[in-house]
């Protein structure tokens, strides 16, 4: 049995179906990158995952039990965290707060959610930003934050949805170092990336969305030398080695 | 949890608490001034009991009124009809009021209206219990109910003096102070902000955002109902308009606004400040022209809304909000 199983998922907006039957399953302990241009229909699909959007068709299995239509903060509970592309913080509250209130779904007590956030900026190397007020973040620093409170929900499952666009190279690095990482503890991870460079390395499997329709499922290599992956979304002189 | 905040909030507190005991009993103060100070303290009791909701949680009620109203009606109704003890009729006015709060609350958050809807929301159901209130002749009607004087006593919550009054009003806002300290500081209260500061955020983390603004709804409701029984044992006078009228729910929240929305001492701050001004300028110019002390006051809110956006405690920063130092 899969850990999360999608099958035939269908979402409209008005007019435009964002996502056409959609169908692909992920494993535990995979990274499954997700690839598409502008308007693929990537981070609807989270939106679907997570239940901020409810799909029209279709279902989502989590370890064998549907989720679709589920509220997102009960997708949580179950173990599935998202990121928002436009992180999504309490601008008010400072960072330690964010990842603090996060760490309260499974400490009985503010101080021991406390300690863990401590635990957890230090992981993420923002010790040092646990008493700045949210808004005052970089963007980037803003999205490693909604990395830090994903963890802080302990979840099976994580949804990047680009936390590294606008990273420096370095920590870029870091970033996919960190992931690794994550994954030989025990989460699983489906990411939706822009920097070929990232999804490429660090993706077991890649799945190609375009128009909302799944064009490609396999291994990077396997995608990446797909005729109509490189026509739709690769470009054509895209140069893979 | 009370260790969390520093030291010298409680200190700061204390004293002020402290200096409030002792007023009464050092000062000789006349029977008008006794009266400013039970407003005062009256409408810090409700401004705090509105910042559970409208300040922690976010979530803007201008239909406070409706709260007090019940609870104010509840118990002087039962007390005419049955002659149940003002004290019962004030506990069950306030679960009659978080039941309301329950139910305007589960329709607004179950179709998802924020904002300035859940605003219309509030407003409307004030309005809606105001004239209902008014033209059900069985509950006194537009004219309103009268608490019959039968004897002095704690028991009957009845007195001749204000001084009473002054001290149950007194406990009723430090108690309800350090409910919000408590609040503040434990789940709960990061919880509410959350939703205030970010509602799909919250959600994404797993919290039960619904369950949590119905719960500081009714919370926010029942102490409500309290200050409403209060006022009608003090003036032994009620009628829809004073108890369940607009101009209640906003001066109910005006103080919050001026104080410092969402800070545990703001709305305290707030009344503090305001009330004995606004009562200082009406004093002083209300014989004069008709109008004119509302002008200045109108002139004198717009200003410190300019100057002090976030309320009084925002220009002191940490030093009046109980903020851990690190």
């Amino acid at each position: 049995m899969s850990l999360l199983q999608v099958e035939n998922l269908n979402k409209s907006f008005g007019g435009l179906m964002a996502v056409r039957n959609l169908s692909f399953s992920v494993e535990q302990g995979e990274i499954v990158g997700i690839i598409g241009p502008n308007g693929a229909g990537k981070t609807t699909s989270f939106g679907l995952m997570t239940g901020f959007l409810a799909p029209d068709a279709g279902s989502i299995l989590f370890r064998g039990q549907p989720i679709q239509g589920k509220d997102p903060e009960e997708i949580c509970r179950l173990g599935i965290f998202r990121t928002f592309q436009l992180a999504q913080s309490f601008p008010e509250l400072t960072v330690k707060e964010n990842v603090m209130i996060a760490a309260l779904l499974h400490q009985p007590a503010v101080r021991l959610a406390e300690r863990e956030a401590e635990k957890i900026l230090a992981r993420m190397g923002m010790a040092g930003k646990g008493a700045v007020q949210t808004r005052h973040l970089t963007i980037p620093e803003k999205k490693r934050l909604e990395l830090a409170k994903g963890l802080a929900t302990r979840p099976k499952v994580m949804l990047l949805d680009e936390v590294m666009a606008g990273l420096l190279p370095t920590e870029i690095d870091s970033a996919i170092r960190l992931i690794a990482e994550l994954r030989s503890e025990g989460i699983t991870f489906v990411v939706i990336e822009h920097v070929m460079r990232v999804i490429m390395s660090i993706s077991d499997r890649i799945i190609v969305l375009h128009h909302g329709e799944k064009i490609a499922d396999g291994t990077p290599k396997e995608v990446s030398t797909q005729p109509n992956v490189v026509e739709a979304y690769l470009g054509e002189d895209f140069l893979f080695a | 949890m009370m260790g969390r905040g520093n030291w010298k909030f409680f200190l700061g507190l204390s004293g002020a608490l402290l200096l409030l005991i002792l007023l009464p009993l050092t000062f000789k103060i006349s029977s008008y001034s006794l009266h400013i100070f039970i407003m005062v303290l009256y409408f810090s009791y409700l401004s705090s009991a509105w910042n559970l909701l409208g300040g922690f949680a976010g979530q803007h009620s201008i239909g406070h009124s409706a709260f007090v109203g019940l609870g104010a009606y509840t118990s002087t109704f039962l007390f005419l009809q049955i002659g149940l003890n003002p004290w019962i009729g004030m506990v069950l006015g306030a679960i009659l009021a978080s039941l309301a709060g329950l139910f305007i609350g589960f329709l607004s958050f179950h179709y998802r209206l924020r904002g300035l809807y859940f605003v219309l929301v509030t407003i409307a159901f004030a309005e809606i219990l105001a004239i209902l209130f008014s033209n059900i002749r069985f509950l006194g009607g537009a004219s309103g109910l009268v608490v019959p004087l039968k004897e002095e006593s704690l028991w009957l919550f009845q007195f001749r003096s204000k001084v009473p009054y002054y001290y149950i009003i007194l406990t009723m806002l430090a108690l309800n102070i350090f409910f919000c300290y408590w609040v503040r500081w434990t789940r709960l209260g990061y919880y509410l902000m959350a939703i205030r500061e970010n509602e799909d955020a919250a959600r994404a983390m797993g919290i039960r955002v619904m369950d949590y603004k119905l719960l500081a709804t009714a919370l926010s409701a029942f102490l409500s109902a309290l200050g409403g029984t209060f006022y009608a044992q003090y003036t032994y006078f009620i009628d829809p308009l004073t108890v369940f009228g607009f101009g209640l729910s906003i001066e109910i929240l005006i103080y919050p606004i001026v104080g410092g929305v969402g800070t545990v001492l703001g709305p305290v701050i707030g009344t503090f400040v305001l009330y004995p001004f606004a009562e200082l300028i009406r004093t002083l110019l209300g014989a004069r022209t008709a109008g004119i002390h509302l002008m200045v006051y109108g002139a004198i809110l717009v200003a410190i809304m300019i100057l002090a956006p976030r309320g009084i405690v925002g220009l002191f920063g940490k030093r009046f909000s109980p903020k851990k130092e690190k």
